[in-house]
């Protein structure tokens, strides 16, 4: 199809269509757009994707994307340095920081374990998370809430971590699945009330000190 | 539940169709490879989702578009719903409820109950176990959705873990190491494959009863049918879900109701055990050999494997006696009758078989027939039915 297109056009459309998300249809309308635009404009986008490139890079402690390093939640003495939430990726930390609730520190895993596309623990960014538990700064971390997907993979990666990191002394809590917010117990389907009905959880604290 | 009007487009052999079928008896007469399957199976699609005669959505569209779509005006025991599937090559699968697109089939699922007849339904008996499995999946999930589910999430979860043993199996990894990558494929194996175990138990029992008791009539009371579950955790070992016992069997619930937390913990019990197990092997082989997935149903005529002892005429009546056995269980757990899809059976069978079938069809429910000639019909009743002729991708009434 790009043969129709001016060679200039058609290597647009070429370099779109290798974006997530972006089929040829779509990678025509994008370039069609573009050309159209004004040179400042294109500039501007083009300077982004430049700066990105060279600015950006993982923190060396929580393996987030970042400029500066470490990065601005890393950095920050008013966080909660006890805690590490672990997330399959940056969006899941953007995420967990719009509820404005967990004040904690991150961990960023980058995928999670998948054989079948060939990503075993060894391809995850685990080895840093360890040396994170290990180290001794004087802030020990005390617990880690493993926060990955309830998909198949997002249960595999956390079991894993659980074991791996059972021996080393440290609380690990899983976050729980159910009902959603503002969610009617009739509305919901079956599967999310079973999960509900898995990670119950006592009210009756009285009975609990017996 | 009844459809009132079906709307097919590049389904099949159809280019562009609306069909608006009679409450009662249909009767659909063509020649062969005129479209009669092929509407049989748009019908059977919008109750299981899936066609029976394919996995893969892309077979179903007509030669030379990118997509097909269902259409239906269903009348439910309480309400009317428009229900549509289509499907496109590049942009997947698409439920429509009520004009409202739903994110997953099993939100459609149970809108539409059917039961298809077809000469393949030998097979159930003859053929390969995952006949036998595929056919429990799909009649399960129409009315099952947590079924449906589990199913998907089930193989996606053997999928991983096939591929982690092939990885442990080349990386030479430890004992230790192996363990920790398996461990949490296997619990997840287990959790699952305890549910789908279960479920398939609780099921077959309840429609294995009328299969039995079906199978008594179609035999004049000469014969006894025994329905298993064969598990792959548990080799030579069956437990009875319906019918007499048998030597193979190593459990029985066909007389008093388990209940579904104590074959749960059984189901989990074998799988944790036959995990440990075979565990060397899988690594060696590289897949996971037991569990769910390799299950199996087993039929006994007169406490004897149908599949290996029983003559042709047995073997046709036995699948018949499932089918059967599966329109009085759909019946009870959805209290509607369902769709009868009876696909050019009827010129096979003996009277006394097609006379059971067609007690079936007496009942106030819809009902699809297809022949080539009425002439192969036996059935007595034709005053009633709606006939419909099939030629050129257009459906004719002509009586």
């Amino acid at each position: 199809m790009p043969a129709f297109f001016a060679p200039s056009v058609a290597r647009l459309i070429e370099e779109l269509c290798k974006l997530p998300g972006i089929g040829p249809k779509t990678g025509q309308r994008l370039a069609m757009h573009l050309v159209d635009r004004p040179r400042e404009e294109i500039r501007d986008l083009a300077d982004a994707l430049m700066d990105v490139k060279e600015k950006v890079g993982h923190c060396s402690t929580c393996r987030n994307l970042t400029d500066s390093d470490p990065c601005d939640i890393c950095a920050d003495g008013s966080r909660d340095r006890t805690v590490v939430c672990v997330v399959e990726d940056p969006s899941d930390v953007v995420a967990m920081e719009r509820t404005r609730q967990f004040d904690g520190l991150y961990h960023v895993l980058h995928g999670l374990i998948s054989p079948m596309d060939g990503v075993g623990p060894e391809q995850l960014q685990i080895q840093p998370l360890l040396n994170r538990l290990r180290s001794d700064e004087s802030d020990r971390i005390e617990e880690v809430i493993l926060a990955t997907d309830p998909t198949v993979e997002g249960e595999a990666t956390a079991m894993y971590l659980g074991r791996l990191l059972g021996p080393l002394g440290v609380e690990v809590t899983r976050i729980a699945r159910g009902l959603p917010e503002g969610g009617n117990l009739d509305y919901a389907d079956e599967a999310t009330l079973v999960r509900a009905l898995e990670g119950r959880r006592r009210v009756n604290l009285n009975s609990e000190r017996q | 539940m009844y459809v009132d009007k079906l709307s097919l487009r590049n389904w099949r052999t159809y280019s562009e169709l609306t069909f608006e079928p009679a409450s009662g008896l249909n009767i659909i007469v063509g020649d062969n490879a005129a479209g009669k399957t092929n509407l049989l199976e748009s019908l059977y699609y919008l109750a299981a989702g899936a066609s029976q005669r394919t996995s893969r959505d892309s077979e179903l569209i007509r030669w030379g578009s990118d997509s097909f779509q269902i259409q239906a005006e269903i009348r439910g025991t309480r309400a009317r719903h428009s229900l549509e599937f289509s499907y496109h090559q590049n942009e997947g699968k698409k439920y429509l409820l009520d004009g409202v697109q739903m994110d997953s089939l099993r939100e459609v699922l149970g809108v539409v109950n059917a039961v298809i007849f077809s000469p393949d339904d030998l097979s159930l008996v003859k053929g390969a176990p995952e006949n036998r499995r595929d056919f429990l999946d799909a009649e399960i999930s129409q009315i099952d959705p947590r079924y449906q589910a589990d199913a998907v999430r089930y193989r996606r979860i053997v999928r991983q873990r096939n591929d982690e043993l092939k990885r442990i199996a080349s990386a030479k990894s430890s004992k230790a190491t192996a363990d920790l990558l398996l461990d949490p494929w296997n619990e997840q194996l287990v959790k699952t494959g305890r549910e789908l175990i279960s479920t398939r138990l609780l099921m077959l029992r309840l429609w294995g009863g009328s299969s039995c008791k079906s199978y008594k009539k179609l035999s004049r009371g000469s014969e006894t049918l025994t329905i298993a579950y064969v598990m792959s955790t548990q080799p030579k070992k069956v437990v009875v879900v319906a019918g007499s016992r048998v030597e193979e069997a190593d459990g029985d619930i066909s007389g008093k109701a388990p209940g579904r937390s104590s074959l749960r913990r059984r189901s989990e019990q074998l799988l944790s055990a036959s995990l440990k197990k075979l565990r060397d092997d899988e690594i060696r082989r590289g897949y996971t050999l037991a569990g769910p997935h390799r299950d199996d149903i087993g039929f006994y005529v007169n406490q004897r494997a149908a599949r290996h002892f029983a003559s042709q005429g047995q073997q046709r009546s036995v699948a018949l006696a499932l089918k059967i056995g599966e329109v009085q269980w759909m019946k009870t757990q959805t209290s509607s009758q369902p769709l009868l899809l009876l696909d050019d059976v009827m010129s096979e069978l003996d009277s006394s078989r097609s006379e059971r079938l067609a007690q079936l069809v007496g009942e106030d429910g819809q009902t699809f027939i297809t022949c080539t000639d009425l002439g192969d019909l036996n059935i007595d009743r034709l005053e009633g039915a709606t006939l419909w002729r099939v030629d050129a991708g257009e459906v004719m009434r002509v009586g």
